[in-house]
């Protein structure tokens, strides 16, 4: 073998400091303590306005007209530019705070999609995973952009059709996130929306079994 | 790597066993890694302590897209490099604290001779090189995510650990052989 390995692998080896009993109990009971502590104190989450969602990427400047917004158990359908007053909307806001899954997708005057978006949030209020695809014309427009983009919290695939090529991200150098509460964000939406449909039926995405991968 | 990353998730919600069991894993890897960093063993405890204690306590807000094993370690480093100032500081206004403290087997850092002697050669590298070496050996830490730490180029961190283990080697005459 040679020497370097050899250095190499008596370090891994041989080089081993273990904290004795008692010093384990008695640190794991102070970073226990600490985190009760921090839980005390934990600050409440901050709101989502949902017109500045946090996404690094030229995409987000994209205006939505409008939005239909799918949830775990209800489905609701905002259309943008009705002066109507939104129906049932109050209600929904503080039902919507448990929301797991969004499905957003934007329309212009005509009607048609120009904006797609799912998001899997976690039960602490942050997104957990995202999906994000953008129509034929919206490309078109912005030549930039990318066909689809997908997020699963470790990594952004980013579809480029022209290239034919999925190009692979770590999230530090390329973020689509969308955080904070979604009640807030129903909230700004009371002003401009309108409830057009519910889908009970919608369950969201199947869990995937860790242990089955 | 599969269980690291359920962890993560655990923890972010909140879940007292994840961080018991993060605890658990990572405690005697950051000691050592503390450890070869100081060559002492008693402020490694106090390092790692806090290293610890503050990751339990950012729970609430706490995103981590790299490594858990990682993100610890850079931690120990930073934390070590603060300890070491602090030292230096106190030294010169002669504030050090007191070197032996008695305390119980139980209640110690426990090591074997071989691994008191790797430690002591290990420090008389220069700082770089002992970051790099401990990283990439006691914390599986990839050359990227040194470079990141150090804020140089990946071949520069790649030269440190190169010039390291020479160093080591030399340095340990034989003594990796037995």
């Amino acid at each position: 073998m040679k020497p370097k390995k050899k250095v190499e692998e008596t370090i891994r080896d041989k080089l081993r400091f273990i904290a004795g009993p008692t010093l384990r109990d008695r640190l794991l009971t102070d970073v226990m303590n600490a985190r009760e502590e921090s839980n005390e104190m934990r600050p409440a989450v901050h709101g989502l306005d949902v017109r500045r969602r946090i996404m690094r990427n030229p995409i987000v400047k994209l205006t939505s007209v409008a939005a239909v917004i799918a949830v775990a158990a209800v489905s609701i359908v905002f259309w943008g530019r009705f002066s109507t007053p939104a129906y049932a909307i109050e209600q929904t806001v503080e039902a919507l705070q448990n929301v797991r899954f969004l499905h957003i997708i934007g329309r212009d005057d005509t009607g048609e999609i120009n904006d797609e978006r799912w998001i899997e949030i976690g039960e602490d209020g942050y997104q957990v995973r995202y999906r994000q695809q953008n129509p034929p014309s919206v490309i078109k427009e912005h030549p930039d952009a990318p066909s689809m983009v997908i997020e699963d919290g470790e990594s952004t695939a980013v579809y480029r059709q022209e290239k034919k090529a999925v190009i692979l991200y770590d999230r530090k150098e390329m973020q689509y996130q969308w955080v904070g509460q979604l009640g807030k964000a129903f909230d700004n939406l009371l002003q401009e929306g309108k409830i057009l449909q519910e889908n009970s039926e919608y369950q969201g995405r199947p869990g995937v079994s860790i242990a089955n991968r | 790597m599969l269980e690291d990353r359920l962890l993560k998730w655990k923890f972010r919600r909140g879940s007292r066993e994840a961080l018991a069991r993060i605890y658990e894993k990572y405690l005697d890897s950051m000691l050592t890694l503390a450890a070869g960093l100081l060559n002492d063993a008693g402020q490694a405890q106090d390092v790692v302590h806090d290293v610890f204690v503050s990751f339990a306590k950012s729970a609430p807000g706490f995103r981590l897209r790299g490594s858990l094993s990682g993100y610890l370690a850079t931690s120990v480093v930073n934390r070590v490099r603060d300890y070491q100032r602090r030292r230096y500081r106190a030294r010169r206004v002669g504030l050090a604290p007191p070197e032996n403290v008695t305390v119980t087997p139980d209640d110690a850092v426990i090591f074997t001779e071989q691994a008191g002697r790797l430690s002591e050669v290990i420090a008389e590298l220069p700082e770089e090189q002992r970051e790099v070496v401990l990283l990439r050996l006691t914390a599986d830490m990839k050359f990227r995510d040194i470079a990141e730490l150090q804020q140089v180029s990946i071949n520069t961190v790649q030269g440190r650990y190169r010039y390291g283990l020479d160093r080591l080697r030399s340095m340990l005459n034989g003594e990796v052989d037995k």
